[in-house]
């Protein structure tokens, strides 16, 4: 698949992340409950629909900044750092959680404690299926 | 001190930085009277991926090893030298 394929597929995605927005403004409209949040969430999905497709629109039109996008998106440094980032991430997020799991406990907030030691599980596991499948792969 | 050597252990296990492995792309980028910019656009990365090469920050893919020698048109070993064991 070509680049220009991508940022087309990029763009139906923004549409479709702005109607889903319109859709739950419409639908607190209708419901009257929770309408303020129901306003606010889907303003927010909205507008991020929008300045996607509008972002997305501008550089289809452009095929000098396409290039240089794609340049940025497949650079292997920038790949690079980002898995990079994300691994770093992982392990402090690990660090922290279990720091924070083990001092809800000391206070008594145990099923606090729990939410997050579930966050962690829900993670891991997550994060063993992704390493398998890639295993598989290479 | 102690400070900066923990930090650069601790960055050492997430990086694969190698002391060990130099390079001449700077060198041989400016015996060709090119541009960082041009550089890049010539081998399809951006130029701070250049300029991480040609400072040693970054090692460089097998595949960008290849595309790089071939562009100067050396060996992977001419371009890229492993001082280690």
């Amino acid at each position: 698949m070509n680049f220009k394929s991508k940022i087309k597929i990029r763009i139906a995605a923004g549409i479709f992340l702005a109607a889903i927005g319109i859709a739950i403004i419409a639908i607190g409209n209708v419901t009257q409950s929770d309408a303020e949040l129901l306003h606010s969430f889907g303003a927010v999905y909205a507008v991020m629909g929008i300045m996607r497709v509008i972002s997305y629109a501008r550089l289809i039109r452009d095929e000098g900044a396409m290039r240089q996008r794609e340049i940025a998106e497949n650079d292997e440094r920038t790949v690079y750092i980002t898995m990079k980032a994300c691994t770093l991430a992982f392990s402090i997020y690990g660090v922290v959680a279990s720091a924070v799991i083990t001092a809800l406990f000391l206070i008594g907030k145990t099923s606090e404690a729990s939410v997050v030691a579930y966050c962690i599980l829900g993670f891991m596991l997550i994060y063993l299926l992704c390493r398998t499948i890639i295993a598989k792969k290479s | 001190m102690l400070y900066n050597i923990n930090v650069k252990y601790i960055l050492h296990l997430y990086y694969d930085w190698s002391d060990d492995l130099k390079n001449v792309i700077k060198e041989l980028r400016k015996e060709r009277k090119i541009t960082q910019d041009e550089f890049a656009a010539a081998l399809g990365v951006t130029r701070q991926t250049i300029i991480s090469l040609e400072n040693g920050r970054y090692n460089a893919s097998l595949v960008l090893a290849h595309k790089i020698a071939k562009f100067f048109g050396r060996s992977i070993e001419e371009v890229f030298i492993f001082e280690g064991e």
